[in-house]
């Protein structure tokens, strides 16, 4: 195995909140599934009572089916999304404060390991490994329920036999890893900001990492009355879905009518990827062409920050 | 015998604070130097000059290679163990053998099994679990694997109890010495390694006040014990210090006419520690 590989397994052995926060998640989500379906007899299904979806399923056409269950595929994905979003950060953060303040950087550095190796392979796990761990558990999170769903929902089989169509399946784990992928390059600069912080501020870099940006945002504001930066951060942070997975399904129709009203649904999410579009923008590459400073910026100042007095 | 480590008018100041004032020294190869002097005397920073981890004027080689501009290569060649606090304590004993030997092409893995099978430390323990003793028998093990040309130890015994600090310097004598390898050792407890020493080296407010061999001390420097009356006469004589014990004078000379001394009183050669104290706190006085 060479040198990054063991690199990352180190961080995997310090920090077990990578794969415990969302093995957490997932068994939590299964249980609260469970409970709802051994306390009501069945189960709620994107808030939509098993009733009303019976009374649907006869205008359901295999399209709209399909649909629905990439829907569900969806939404049992945002709380991983989310969770990676804090997890990330907590990561970040500490990575490499908390070996300065255990003095561990020593032993770290009696090691033939460069620090650009070093932040390059915490980069590596808060980028890759942890969006990754947190997107298997969601899968393993969604065949659980979906597993449930097939035992409970016995009104609606045609739906049941539509949550597992290899069609919608394949469909959303395709869309999920182009995401994944774009998200490695989206949030380049922003893990990079917060690996560079905490090489560098002398204690508690959580608060330097939530301060800073918001001082910074509301200095702009007082000094020019302009809100430009907490844009650009705001955008950075969320801009990753609507860049890369174009908003759609509004507008023709497709749906489901609940009387006058149409909840409009998804034709599928990979017909909807705009790859080019979003390898076309040129945020996509300031940030990355920043990141990449930042992350450089972080292995200079491990590599030098006591040592020029 | 070769030239390992070459430092030439080394000097780092700190504000200022000059903690290191143009040192000069030579370690060559197979030699076990110490490195010794008071608190903030220097030591420290003239170690992590060695290591690559402080930038000082002056020039400064180490196995051939500028330390702080080539430390990615140094760091195959050379291993240091800081203090013995510095493992990180999540860290799991088995996992540190397997990260040690993934990411370091000098790691003998039976070396330091066979190492730590003669301890009693578990390889499913973390670090937290273990004793001080043992954390330092573990940093050993993995340090003592490594085939590398110089180790450089920075008060590796801090805090252990006298069983531990012995066994450390034990291990390190007859495990890992060898002709070919060499180490720079600081400690304040200077009469525990007295005798594994080949060098001594004196630092205080960063400057060297003494670099000689071990096998040179009695050549150069003499301790005198005499009765009080002939006191003033052995003070005639120009010491370095001098104290009472037991109701005895000693004084500590350097340079000295040995048979002006042996018809004082008894003559015999000083320990680090008198040496220390004579030159140290003497050359203040």
């Amino acid at each position: 195995m060479n040198k990054f590989l063991w690199l990352m397994r180190r961080e995997l052995w310090e920090s077990r909140v990578v794969w415990l926060a969302p093995a957490v998640v997932a068994v939590a989500i299964v249980g609260f599934a469970l409970l709802s379906v051994i306390l009501t007899g069945h189960l709620h299904f994107e808030g939509i009572e098993q009733e009303t979806l019976t009374g649907l399923h006869d205008q359901l056409t295999p399209a709209k089916l399909d649909a629905l269950a990439t829907v569900a595929l969806v939404g049992l994905t945002v709380p991983f999304v989310l969770l990676v979003g804090v997890t990330q950060f907590l990561y970040a953060v500490d990575a490499l404060y908390g070996e300065r303040r255990d003095r561990s950087i020593l032993f770290w550095k009696s090691m033939p390991v460069s620090d650009l190796q070093t932040v390059l392979a915490k980069a590596a796990l808060a980028l890759l490994v942890l969006p990754a761990a947190a997107f298997a558990a969601a899968v393993v999170t969604e065949i659980a329920i979906f597993l449930i769903a097939s035992a409970t929902l016995s009104g609606a089989p045609m739906l049941i036999s539509h949550l597992w169509s290899p069609g919608v399946w394949l469909d959303y784990l395709l869309a999920s890893l182009t995401l994944l992928a774009g998200g490695v390059l989206w949030y380049l600069p922003l893990v990079g900001f917060t690996l560079l912080l905490s090489a560098l501020v002398p204690r508690s870099p959580i608060y330097y990492a939530v301060l800073l940006p918001l001082g910074a945002v509301l200095l702009e504001y007082l000094t020019f009355h302009t809100r430009h930066l907490g844009a650009v951060l705001a955008d950075r942070e969320v801009g990753l879905f609507p860049r890369l997975l174009r908003h759609q399904g509004h507008g023709d129709g497709f749906g489901l009518e609940f009387g006058k009203h149409t909840v409009p649904l998804p034709h599928g999410l990979v017909e909807n990827l705009d790859v080019p579009g979003f390898l076309a923008s040129p945020d996509l590459w300031i940030g990355v062409l920043v990141g990449a400073a930042l992350l450089a910026a972080a292995a200079w100042v491990r590599r030098y920050r006591d040592a020029a007095g | 015998m070769a030239t390992l480590i070459e430092a030439q008018g080394l000097t780092k100041t700190y504000g200022a604070t000059r903690a290191l004032d143009g040192v000069s020294f030579k370690v060559e190869t197979g030699r076990i130097v110490g490195l010794i002097g008071p608190n903030g005397a220097g030591k420290t920073t003239a170690l992590k000059a060695i290591l690559g981890l402080a930038r000082c004027s002056g020039t400064l080689s180490v196995l051939g290679l500028d330390p702080y501009n080539q430390r990615d290569r140094l760091t195959e060649e050379v291993c240091f163990i800081a203090d013995v606090a510095v493992l990180p304590r999540w860290l799991r004993v088995a996992d540190a053998i397997d990260f040690v030997a993934g990411v370091h092409p000098r790691f003998r893995r039976e070396r330091c099994e066979e190492f730590l099978a003669r301890t009693t430390i578990r390889r499913t323990s973390r670090v937290k679990e273990l004793s001080k003793g043992m954390i330092v028998q573990l940093h050993l093990a993995l340090v003592m694997a490594i085939d590398a040309r110089l180790l450089v130890l920075d008060e590796p015994t801090l805090g252990l109890d006298i069983l531990s600090r012995k066994r450390f310097y034990d291990s390190l004598l007859s495990d890992y010495m060898d002709a070919e390898r060499t180490i720079v050792v600081t400690t304040h407890q200077v009469e525990e390694i007295e005798n594994i020493l080949t060098d001594l080296i004196f630092i205080d407010r960063g400057r060297i006040v003494l670099d000689l061999p071990m096998d040179g001390i009695g050549n150069r420097y003499a301790q005198l014990a005499v009765p009080p009356d002939r006191a003033a006469a052995a003070r005639a004589l120009g010491p370095l210090n001098e104290r009472q014990l037991l109701g005895r004078y000693v004084f500590l000379y350097e340079n000295a006419d040995p048979a002006a001394l042996a018809a004082l009183g008894e003559v015999r050669v000083p320990s680090i520690v008198d040496l220390f104290v004579a030159k140290i706190q003497g050359g203040a006085a």
